[in-house]
C-alpha cells in the first residue's frame, strides 16, 4: 500500500507542476497591461504604475516570474490579489470550507440515491423502477446543473417554502439547510451516471458463476446481493466516482454561483469576471491539488476493493 | 443453463464497407429507439437553427420597454424578457449559438485530435509516450475549469470560449483515435499492406481512417452533448455569449433575477438546453449500440 | 435396501424461451442410497447440470420452472420447502462443488473468508472459531500451508488448490449429500486424479453420498457405484457400474463407450457418435436418440420407447434394450440432422 501511494505521488507531482505551469503562462499571455487592468479606470501616476509593477514582480522577465511563482508555491504562498488587499492563500482558505461541505454533501446525496436505485434496477430488470431509473439517468445527465438548481429553487424554495433559496446560512444547522438544495441539484447530476454504473455493475456481478456458489452455500439473499454482488460492483462504481470528481468540482462552481454561496467556485468566477489573475491562478492551483488528492484517494480505495489490482 | 444457451443471439455481422452493410447499419439505426429519438430532436434543432429568421415571430434583439416582462399571451407566445424582447424569438435564435457553438467546439477538437491520435498511435515510441502523457494530464482536469482560466486571460466571448473548449476537448477524440490506430496497425492486413510496399499514407487513408469513423462519430456525438452543457454553463456565468446576442445559457441567467415573478424566462431557456443535450446523449448512446452491436445487447 | 438419501421422482424442469417451452429435465427419476456414489453422465446440453442445480433449487425462476415431480431428500420433498428452509439446506445438508473453481469463487474475498462464511452461516460460529475450523478443513482437504492460504485470494491459488478450497467449502458443514458438477473438467490431468482421490477419501471419512455429474465415463468407472445416463432431458439408462461397461443396455451408452479412445479392450475402433443432441424445442416424435442411432428401426422413429428392465437394477429406455445389436443391418451412414 505504501508503495502504491509513493508511486502515485511520484506521478502526480509532475502532473501538478504541469497543471500549475499551464495556468501561470496562460495568465501571462493576457493582452494588455495587467497594472492598467488592476487599477481599473482610475488615473494613476507613472511612478505609481512602476511601484505596483515592482510590487507584483511584473518588471521581471517571464522566466524569473515563473521561478518566483514556483518558489512561492513551494513555500505555500500563492501571491497577492490585485483587487483585494489580501494574500490569495487566505482568500482561498477562507472560501474552501463551504465548498468542501457542498462537495461532500452532494457526493453523499448522489450515493444515497444512486446506489440503492442502481441495485433495485439490477435486481428487478425491466420493472417500472428500472425503466424509471434509466429515464432518470438520461434526464439527469442531460439537465445542466444550474437548470436543475433553478427548478429546485422554484419548487422547494418559492412554491413549497421548505428551503431557503439563496445564501449559505450562518453555520451549523442553518448552513445544512442552505446547502441542501444546492447539494441535491449537484447530487442528482452525479447520481445520474452512478445509477447507471451501479445497475450495470450489479447485473454483471449477479450473472457471474460465483453468485451460484454463494447461493449454493445457503447464504441469505441479503448477503448474496450486498456482500457478494455489491462488493464486485463497487469496482466500476469507484472508478466512475473518481472520474466524477472533476465534474463535481466544476459543478460546485456553477451551483455556488446559482445559489449565491461564497465558496471557492464563486471566488473563481468573480475573479475571472474582475480579471484578478493572481486569484484565478491560485484558486485553479488549489482546485488542481484537491483534484489530485481525490484521485489518489480513489486509487487507494480501488486497490482496497479489488485485490486483483497490482501496483 | 444449456437450454438457454441454445437461443440464437441476434445478428453479429462484422462491419465491412459493402453496400449491404450500410443498409444493415441503417436498419439497425431505425430499430434503435434511442437513436431515432435523438435524431428527431437534433433534426428539429437544426431546423430551428437554419430557419431561425423565418421562424422567429419577432426581432430577437429589439424590444420595447412597454412590454417588459410581459406574461405569455397572444402577443408574446412565451412572454417578453426584462428588455421587452420576445422570448420565443430569442429561444429560436438561441439555437444558433448553442448548436453552432457546440459543433464548432467538436469540429476544432476533431481537426486537432484526429491527426494527433493517428500520428501517436501509428508512430508509437517516444512520440506516443509524450503525447499520451500530455493527453492524460489534460484529461485529469475538467474542461469547464480550465476554460474559466483561459477566458480569464483572453476575455469573455463566444469565440474565446469555443476555441478554448475545442482545444480542451482534443484528448477525448485523440485518445479514441489513438486506440483504434494501435489496433489497426497491429492487424495483419495493415502489416501485409506495408510488406507489399504501400506508402504509410495509403495505409492510413485506406485502413485506419475508415475504422476510426465509427468511434469518432460516437465520441463526437457525446462530446456535442458535453460541449452544449459547458457552453451553456459559461454563458450562464456571463463568460460566454455576450449580450444582447440571444443564448439559452445567458437567458437562463437573466431569468434567474426575476425567477419569483417570471419563472417562464428561465424555464423556457433551461428546457431548450435540456432537450438539446438529451438529443445528443440519446443519439450518441443509440449510435454506439448501432455501430457496436456486441456492446449494445442486454 | 436402505431408504435412499435422495430420490428424484419424475422431475420436470422447463425453461420458457422465445422458441417455446423447453423441457430441459423431462421426467427424471433416480435415487441415491446413503454413502453411495451415483454418476450422472451425458453430453453437454443433456440436462445433467440443470438436474444437479434443480436438486439445490438453484435453477433461476424465471426463465426456469419446476413443472412437476418431486425431489425427496431424506423423504422430504424439497420442492415444497419455503425459500428460507431451502437456504438452511444448501451448503448444510446438501452441498455442491462446481466445474471451474476460478469463476465460481468470488475474486474479491480471500479463500478462507469464503469458507468461513459458510461455517458462520450454518453453525453460527464466531469469526475466530470459523477461521480455526476453516484452517482445519484446509488441512483435511490437503491444502499445504493452510494457515497462510486462509488469506490468499482465489487468483493467487493454482487451479487444484482452488478446487480444494471449493471442496472444503462444500464439506464445511458435513453434508449428507455432495453434488459434484464436473469437478475435474477444468483441471490438469494429474490434478484430476488427485481431486478424485480426495473426494473418495473424504466420502469415507464423512460418510456422505455423492452425485457426480460428468461427461467422462473414465471418471465414472473410478468413482461410482451406480450410473445414470442422460440424454435430451431424460434418463436413458440406469445400472450399477459393471453392467454398464460390460453390457450397455442403450445404444447411446454404447456410443459413449465407443467414443472413448481405448476404453474398451475388445479392440473395437474409436467411434464418436455422429451428430449432436437434438434441439429441445424440436424433439423427434419417437426415440430422442433415434436420429443418431446406428441400430434404429421404424418403430424407433415413430414411437417413444418404454423403460425396459434388462436385469434387476438395470433399465434402459429403448425399444430394443440390451438387444439392439441384433438390429445391426448396419444403416450405412446414419441420417444425421444437423
Amino acid at each position: 500500500m505504501t508503495r502504491l501511494i509513493v508511486s502515485r505521488l511520484a506521478t502526480l507531482i509532475p502532473l501538478m507542476l504541469i497543471a500549475t505551469s499551464i495556468v501561470f503562462f496562460l495568465v501571462r499571455f493576457v493582452p494588455g497591461d495587467p497594472v492598467r487592468i488592476m487599477v481599473g479606470g482610475q488615473r494613476i501616476s507613472p511612478a505609481n504604475v512602476e511601484n505596483i509593477r515592482h510590487q507584483y514582480r511584473l518588471d521581471k522577465p517571464l522566466l524569473a516570474q515563473y521561478g518566483y511563482w514556483l518558489n512561492d508555491l513551494a513555500h505555500g504562498s500563492l501571491g497577492d490579489s490585485f483587487r483585494q488587499r489580501a494574500p490569495v492563500r487566505d482568500l482561498v482558505l477562507d472560501r474552501l470550507p463551504i465548498t468542501l461541505e457542498l462537495a461532500a454533501y452532494s457526493f453523499l446525496i448522489s450515493m444515497v440515491i444512486s446506489i440503492p436505485l442502481g441495485i433495485i434496477s439490477a435486481l428487478r430488470r425491466n420493472s417500472w423502477i428500472d425503466v424509471g431509473a434509466s429515464f432518470f439517468s438520461l434526464i439527469g445527465a442531460s439537465s445542466p446543473v444550474f437548470f436543475t438548481s433553478i427548478l429546485l429553487i422554484l419548487i422547494f424554495a418559492y412554491k413549497l417554502n421548505w428551503m431557503p433559496a439563496l445564501g449559505q446560512g450562518d453555520g451549523g444547522w442553518d448552513t445544512v439547510k442552505h446547502l441542501t438544495l444546492p447539494s441535491i441539484a449537484l447530487g442528482l447530476s452525479l447520481a445520474a451516471i452512478t445509477t447507471r454504473i451501479t445497475r450495470n455493475g450489479m447485473i454483471e456481478a449477479l450473472s457471474q458463476d460465483y453468485m451460484v456458489t454463494a447461493r449454493a452455500k445457503g447464504l441469505s439473499p441479503r448477503s448474496i446481493v450486498f456482500k457478494h454482488a455489491l462488493r464486485n460492483a463497487m469496482v466500476p462504481i469507484v472508478t466512475v466516482a473518481g472520474l466524477q470528481f472533476g465534474f463535481l468540482l466544476a459543478g460546485t462552481v456553477l451551483v455556488e454561483y446559482t445559489f449565491g454561496i461564497g465558496g471557492l467556485g464563486s471566488l473563481l468566477v468573480d475573479s475571472v469576471q474582475r480579471r484578478d489573475y493572481p486569484v484565478v491562478q491560485g484558486a485553479t492551483v488549489f482546485i488542481a491539488i484537491a483534484f489530485i488528492i481525490l484521485n489518489l484517494t480513489v486509487d487507494i480505495l480501488y486497490a482496497l476493493i479489488d485485490p486483483r489490482v497490482t501496483y | 443453463m444449456s437450454a438457454i444457451a441454445t437461443e440464437l443471439s441476434p445478428e453479429l455481422e462484422p462491419l465491412s464497407d459493402t453496400p449491404s452493410s450500410w443498409n444493415m447499419l441503417f436498419w439497425r439505426f431505425r430499430r434503435n429507439r434511442k437513436a431515432v429519438a435523438g435524431a428527431c430532436i437534433i433534426g428539429f434543432l437544426l431546423f430551428l437553427m437554419i430557419f431561425a429568421p423565418w421562424l422567429a415571430p419577432k426581432d430577437p434583439l429589439h424590444g420595447d420597454l412597454a412590454s417588459t416582462l410581459k406574461a405569455p399571451g397572444e402577443d408574446f407566445l412565451l412572454g417578453a424578457d426584462r428588455n421587452g424582447r420576445d422570448v420565443l424569438s430569442r429561444l429560436i435564435w438561441g439555437s444558433r449559438t448553442a448548436l453552432g457553438g457546440a459543433f464548432a467546439v467538436v469540429l476544432i477538437s476533431e481537426l486537432i485530435g484526429v491527426p494527433i491520435g493517428i500520428v501517436a498511435g501509428y508512430r508509437g515510441g517516444w512520440f506516443d509516450t509524450i503525447i499520451s502523457r500530455i493527453l492524460d494530464v489534460m484529461l485529469a482536469f475538467p474542461p469547464l475549469l480550465l476554460s474559466l482560466a483561459i477566458v480569464a486571460a483572453f476575455g469573455p466571448s463566444l469565440k474565446n470560449v469555443v476555441i478554448s473548449l475545442g482545444v480542451l476537448y482534443v484528448p477525448f477524440i485523440a485518445r479514441v483515435v489513438r486506440g483504434v490506430t494501435l489496433v489497426q496497425r497491429e492487424m495483419t492486413y495493415s502489416e501485409a499492406a506495408k510488406a507489399m510496399g504501400y506508402p504509410n499514407r495509403r495505409i492510413i487513408f485506406r485502413h485506419i481512417l475508415p475504422n476510426c469513423l465509427g468511434p469518432v462519430i460516437v465520441v463526437s456525438t457525446l462530446d456535442l452533448a458535453y460541449a452544449m452543457l459547458d457552453l451553456a454553463a459559461l454563458s450562464f456565468l456571463g463568460l460566454g455569449v455576450q449580450p444582447p446576442t440571444p443564448d439559452w445559457g445567458a437567458m437562463l441567467s437573466e431569468g434567474q433575477g426575476v425567477l419569483l415573478t417570471s419563472p417562464h424566462l428561465s424555464l423556457a431557456a433551461g428546457f431548450m438546453i435540456l432537450i438539446s443535450v438529451l438529443g445528443f446523449n440519446l443519439l450518441g448512446d443509440g449510435l454506439s449500440d448501432v455501430l457496436d452491436p456486441r456492446q449494445g445487447q442486454g | 435396501m436402505r431408504s435412499p438419501i435422495l430420490e428424484l421422482d419424475d422431475l420436470q424442469v422447463h425453461f420458457s424461451t422465445r422458441s417455446g417451452e423447453l423441457h430441459a429435465v423431462d421426467g427424471v427419476s433416480l435415487s441415491i442410497a446413503p454413502g453411495e456414489t451415483l454418476g450422472l453422465v451425458g453430453e453437454s446440453g443433456s440436462g445433467k447440470s440443470v438436474t444437479a442445480r434443480a436438486i439445490m433449487r438453484l435453477v433461476p425462476t424465471p426463465p426456469g420452472r419446476y413443472a412437476g415431480g418431486r425431489i425427496l431428500f431424506e423423504g422430504k420433498d424439497l420442492l415444497t420447502l419455503s425459500e428460507r428452509e431451502m437456504q438452511a439446506m444448501r451448503g448444510h445438508q446438501i452441498s455442491m462443488v462446481f466445474q471451474d473453481p476460478m469463476t465460481f469463487l468470488n475474486p474479491v474475498y480471500t479463500a478462507g473468508e469464503q469458507v468461513a462464511e459458510a461455517i458462520r452461516t450454518h453453525q453460527g460460529a464466531s469469526r475466530a472459531d470459523a477461521k480455526a475450523q476453516t484452517i482445519e478443513l484446509f488441512r483435511t482437504v490437503g491444502i499445504p500451508n493452510a494457515e497462510a492460504r486462509f488469506s490468499a485470494y482465489p487468483h493467487e491459488l493454482s487451479g487444484g488448490l482452488r478446487q480444494r478450497v471449493m471442496i472444503s467449502m462444500a464439506l464445511s458443514s458435513r453434508p449428507r449429500l455432495l453434488i459434484a458438477d464436473e469437478p475435474t473438467t477444468a483441471l490438469d490431468v494429474t490434478i484430476q486424479a488427485q481431486i478424485l482421490d480426495l473426494l473418495r477419501n473424504l466420502q469415507q471419512e464423512f460418510g456422505m453420498s455423492i452425485l457426480l455429474i460428468t461427461h467422462d465415463l473414465g471418471v465414472v468407472a473410478e468413482m461410482c457405484d451406480k450410473v445414470a445416463v442422460m440424454y435430451a432431458g431424460r434418463i436413458v439408462e440406469e445400472a450399477s457400474i459393471e453392467p454398464i461397461f460390460d453390457n450397455p443396455g442403450h445404444p447411446y451408452t454404447n456410443g459413449l463407450l465407443e467414443a472413448i479412445p481405448n476404453a474398451s479392450n475388445d479392440g473395437a475402433p474409436f467411434r464418436p457418435i455422429p451428430g449432436s443432441p437434438p434441439d429441445l424445442a424440436r424433439l423427434p416424435p419417437g426415440c430422442r436418440f433415434a436420429p443418431r442411432c446406428r441400430y434404429r428401426q421404424e418403430i424407433c422413429i415413430s414411437t417413444p420407447p418404454p423403460m425396459v428392465q434388462i436385469a434387476p437394477g438395470h433399465d434402459a429406455l429403448c425399444h430394443f434394450a440390451g438387444e439392439y445389436k441384433k438390429n445391426l443391418v448396419e444403416v450405412p451412414t446414419p441420417a444425421v440432422s444437423r
